[in-house]
């Protein structure tokens, strides 16, 4: 069968020396970014980028891609051991994970993690290499009509994420809006609540909110605690890996997981993202099995489906690069300007006129994906260690970390000390008891639900109807009506009970 | 540590930092020297910059090294460059925006490019590529007038932002044509650039190196380039002056730049050093296949560009009134 | 008035301060219609949204009954001090601070900083142990950031280099 040829040149092209060792360097890479708090794949790319001109074109982009899907490994460590979020798509993890972690269970946590991204990554690769054309013509289904629509879906996911009240998680969705659309309106070309700031025209940062709220902000409050009434992660650690019992419970969570992530990672502008939560929210609404932890305490599954999810979504979100030439995300971008550089111009015909670099590079994702597991399972052992260092020790480490991450991201000192007042702000959160997770999905998709909106608007002239009498935009507006109904009967269903109770 | 050695280690460090400037006037150049992208990495203007930097490093017998201060459409890194020491030791990519829009769209920059920024040489131009889905029934520029004049204020066309050279190309069009078509602007040409694939909007005009691969493909139709003369990688494309719309030429470009107040006697060695290494085969062939022309000449013919460019565009921004509001 | 619930009458307060502020700054944008909406239409329409939640909020943190009145528990000023103030700090080393003329004193020195600073907000401070932590941090990073990833950052101070 032609994927099978194929897929032998590409192992062919992959399994050699040099190239393996490309491979493991990035996903080396990748897994350290992906752990230390800030850093991310954008950045690193960046930085590495000349680096990799010397080198032949398929071996870039094979530690390139490395680079990319380690981190999304490496994402969900910080998330479960330290409550930051090492990737945007590490959020979601960050909720049931560090439960996990506190309850001493980080062991099966990472192992959830890693087992769930690897099984994820390789369907996700099998997609990649058979079912490229078509779910790019997908892609080509979303108009801004039908984005807006999912984001809506999106959003009111996103109020599930909350364990606690239900207003305040609404509010906070809707201040992560607002932050979110600080910077430039990309419709009007207007530098919105910038107060003249040049460094604000772009927006505040994913890294700056997450490190400083996440980071700085559960520092504090640690650190507000008297010594009895702190974290101790390895009070009783009970064994390093899933029981049988988890495992049960997570295989299903895994493979939802991984079908949201396939579809949802081809969507250009952060359906990987979306698909991490969009997991954890089918999830969440699945009947919970007796003795089952409830969300938001520790769930395994919490852990599993959006780490699967994200993995998926990371591998199929190069079927825009590769089979159009089009980038879908920041990081894909810069796989662009990689194979510019090395004179392929990016396309709809890569595939046909450089095959062996197309399947070549499938070949070593899937490589990558089975080298960081292997990295990554005995490293649980060490980050358990690692845990076991006393508080005053590691929480220096966390904000020099933090730091560095936030720095590095554009290079501007600004961005140092906005990470700080998002730091006191986060604090403020805790305090309060409101919930930041909310907040962040709300940043994230703010923009990008108010830059389609308009841009439909702006195509139908003025026409509303629009998003209904499209057929997919349509379809995705009534599955929000019924999940609105889901997420809210919960609690009238209880407010109506109280008013029986109260009769 | 004691606090008084803290503070004497700063107060030493506040004042060596002036000193150290007295020592860097002796051969230039005798120490690393920066440059400046404003754009990031992986894009169009770093690439070339990385290649420039490698090639005048090599001339130069000194380490150039690339920083990327990406931001504000190309303005924060602009006016990095603009504040810097004019010594000689920062020096940086002059784009088409930031030196010949931004000024009069954005109204309150804060560096002025024809004051700030001491031009050293141009690097390359590039022609845009007019557009459109193969399934569009647009087969001509007189196609696409008549039916915007038939139906004003429904044919639509994408962008990669307000005030880039997409939109300005497209506005430059409306003026000279008399026609009226919506903008819809996008985060970036890519993204402009798929809405067309999916047949979201009608047309667009691309960058030619942006557009060529998915017109090679067969997944878009060019009907016309914003260049003087025909290209040699299309020579079946017409240009906008053969049918009939000669005020729409457009090139996006790129040049090297310094600071203010930068000595002339650097800016000459610069502009020597850059034109040599336009010389390198390799990297004319780079250009030349991206479809576009390359520059070099004296730090004069690069100011002159500029300020005609300035010129050009500065009363099409005001004639369509292109303002962010 | 009586505060049944202080996280959720602060809480309230916070997003009917905040809603209100974007509101009223989303005004000196275009509003547009909702047909063609300007740059301010959003932000208005949901820092409307936010403040009718605040006020909600801050309407049942004063009529619904809690066991214990939630209380808001005093804020740890030291914490907050050293840590954001150990990152402020950072900055200033590792990258100068222009309105005084301070150049940039080098990543190590930043690093050490930091730790000092930081390490105050805990619970024991002894010197020589936050000293080898500075140390331990500073090769990590060495290793990690210059090595490994290339970062483009000053080291040391600029007496030293020149």
């Amino acid at each position: 069968m032609d994927l099978f040829s194929n897929l032998a040149l590409g192992f062919g092209a992959a399994v050699t020396p040099w190239n393996l060792i490309y491979a493991f360097i990035g996903c080396l890479l990748g897994t350290l970014i992906g752990v230390l708090p800030g850093i991310g794949p954008v950045a690193t790319i960046a930085m590495l980028l000349p680096a990799t001109y010397a080198l032949p074109p398929l071996s870039a982009l094979i530690m390139l891609a490395g680079i990319y899907y380690g981190a999304q490994y490496g994402g969900s460590t910080t998330a479960i051991l330290v409550n930051l979020p090492g990737e945007a798509s590490s959020v979601v993890t960050t909720i049931d994970g560090y439960q996990m972690a506190r309850k001493g269970r980080a062991g099966p946590a990472l192992a959830a993690a890693g087992l769930g991204s690897f099984f994820a990554g390789c369907i996700g690769t099998l997609i990649l290499a058979a079912f490229a054309p078509p779910l790019t013509e997908l892609a080509f289904k979303f108009g801004p009509a039908e984005y807006f629509s999912l984001m809506i879906l999106g959003l009111i996911g996103a109020v599930v994420l909350a364990s606690g009240s239900l207003i305040k998680a609404i509010a906070m969705i809707i201040l992560g809006l607002l932050m979110g659309l600080i910077g430039t309106d990309v419709n009007s070309g207007v530098a919105r609540f910038s107060f003249d700031i040049p460094e604000l025209t772009d927006g505040v940062g994913f890294v700056v909110i997450a490190m400083g709220i996440f980071g700085y902000g559960e520092i504090i409050s640690n650190l507000s605690l008297p010594d009895e009434e702190r974290e101790v992660f390895t009070s009783g650690v009970t064994g390093l890996f899933p029981t049988k019992e988890d495992f049960r419970n997570m295989i299903p969570a895994v493979l939802r997981g991984t079908a949201l992530g396939s579809i949802l990672g081809v969507l250009p502008g952060g359906g990987a993202l979306l698909a991490a939560f969009a997991a954890y929210t089918v999830e969440k609404k699945t009947k919970l099995r007796p003795g089952e932890v409830p969300f938001g305490q520790g769930n395994i599954r919490g852990v599993a489906a959006p780490e699967s999810a994200n993995n998926a979504g990371a591998q199929t979100s190069f079927i825009p690069l590769l089979t159009l030439g089009i980038p879908p995300n920041a990081v894909m971008a810069l796989m662009v300007g990689a194979m510019t550089i090395h004179n392929i111009q990016p396309g709809p015909q890569v595939m046909t006129s450089n095959p062996e670099l197309f399947w070549g590079l499938i070949a070593s994702m899937w490589i990558g994906n089975l080298m960081l597991i292997i990295l990554n399972l005995p490293l649980i052992g060490m980050w358990i260690k690692l845990l076991t260092v006393p508080y005053r020790f590691l929480f220096p480490a966390i904000v020099l970390f933090c730091a560095i991450g936030v720095y590095s991201t554009n290079n501007n000192s600004f961005d140092i000390w906005l990470v700080a007042a998002f730091g006191f702000i986060g604090y403020l959160f805790i305090k309060l008891g409101c919930e930041p997770q909310p907040l962040l999905l709300g940043f994230i998709l703010g923009p990008m639900m108010e830059e389609n909106l308009r841009r439909a608007l702006l195509l139908s002239r003025g026409d509303w109807t629009v998003f209904v009498t499209r057929p997919l935009s349509g379809s995705l507006l009534f599955v929000s009506l019924i999940l609105l109904g889901i997420v809210l009967l919960p609690s009238i269903k209880a407010k109506r009970e109280e008013a029986f109770v109260e009769e | 540590m004691k606090i008084s050695h803290i503070l004497a280690g700063l107060l030493s460090t506040w004042l060596a930092g002036g000193g150290a400037t007295a020592f860097a006037q002796a051969t230039y150049p005798n120490k690393v020297i920066s440059f400046i992208v404003p754009y990031g990495a992986g894009g169009g203007a770093d690439s070339r910059s990385r290649q420039m930097a490698q090639g005048m490093s090599a001339l130069l017998k000194q380490p150039i090294i690339v920083d990327n201060k990406a931001g504000a459409g190309g303005n924060i890194g602009t006016d990095f460059i603009a504040k810097a020491a004019p010594d000689g030791y920062t020096i940086g990519m002059g784009n088409f925006a930031p030196l010949s829009v931004n000024k009069t769209l954005f109204g309150n920059l804060k560096y002025d490019p024809e004051t700030d920024l001491t031009p050293i040489m141009l690097i390359e131009k590039g022609p845009l590529i007019l557009v459109v889905n193969p399934t569009s029934s647009f087969k001509s520029v007189n196609d696409i007038v008549a039916a915007a004049k038939a139906k004003p204020g429904v044919l639509t066309f994408s962008s990669g932002g307000i005030g880039g050279s997409h939109q300005l190309s497209a506005e430059l069009f409306k003026q000279s044509a008399d026609i009226d078509m919506i903008h819809v602007p996008y985060k970036s040409g890519s993204a402009g650039l798929m809405d067309l694939m999916a047949s979201n909007v009608n047309m667009m005009f691309d960058q030619m190196y942006s557009a060529m691969p998915s017109i090679k493909a067969g997944k878009l139709r060019p009907i016309a380039i914003t260049s003087d003369k025909r290209s040699p990688l299309f020579p079946d494309l017409p240009t906008f002056g053969e049918v009939g719309y000669p005020k729409v030429k457009v090139q996006n470009w790129q040049g090297l730049v310094a600071p203010k107040g930068t000595p002339k006697a650097i800016i000459d060695k610069l502009n020597a050093v850059a034109n040599e290494v336009l010389k390198d085969p390799q990297l004319r062939g780079l250009m030349l296949e991206q479809g576009n022309e390359i520059g070099g000449g004296t730090p004069e013919d690069f100011t002159a560009l500029i300020k005609a460019e300035s010129a050009k565009w500065s009363v099409v921004v005001k004639t369509a009134n292109i303002k962010p509001e | 008035m009586n505060i049944k619930s202080q996280k959720d009458f602060f809480s309230g307060l916070m997003f009917l301060i905040i809603g209100g502020a974007f509101a009223f700054g989303a005004t000196s944008y275009t509003i547009g219609t909702s047909a063609r909406m300007g740059p301010g239409y959003f932000p208005m329409l949901l820092g409307v949204i936010m403040a009718i939640l605040g006020a909600i909020v801050l309407f049942y943190s004063l009529i619904v009954e809690t066991p214990d009145g939630d209380p808001v528990s005093s804020f740890a000023w030291a914490p907050i001090l050293y840590v954001l103030g150990s990152n402020v700090a950072f900055g200033i080393m590792l990258v100068g601070l222009p309105a005084i003329h301070l150049p940039s004193s080098g990543l190590f020195a930043a690093i050490f900083t930091l730790t000092i600073l930081a390490s105050k907000a805990g619970d024991e401070f002894i010197l020589k142990e936050v000293l080898i932590l500075g140390s331990i941090l500073s090769l990590i990073s060495y290793l990690a950031f210059i090595v490994l990833l290339k970062l483009q950052m000053p080291m040391w101070p600029v007496y030293i280099t020149g």
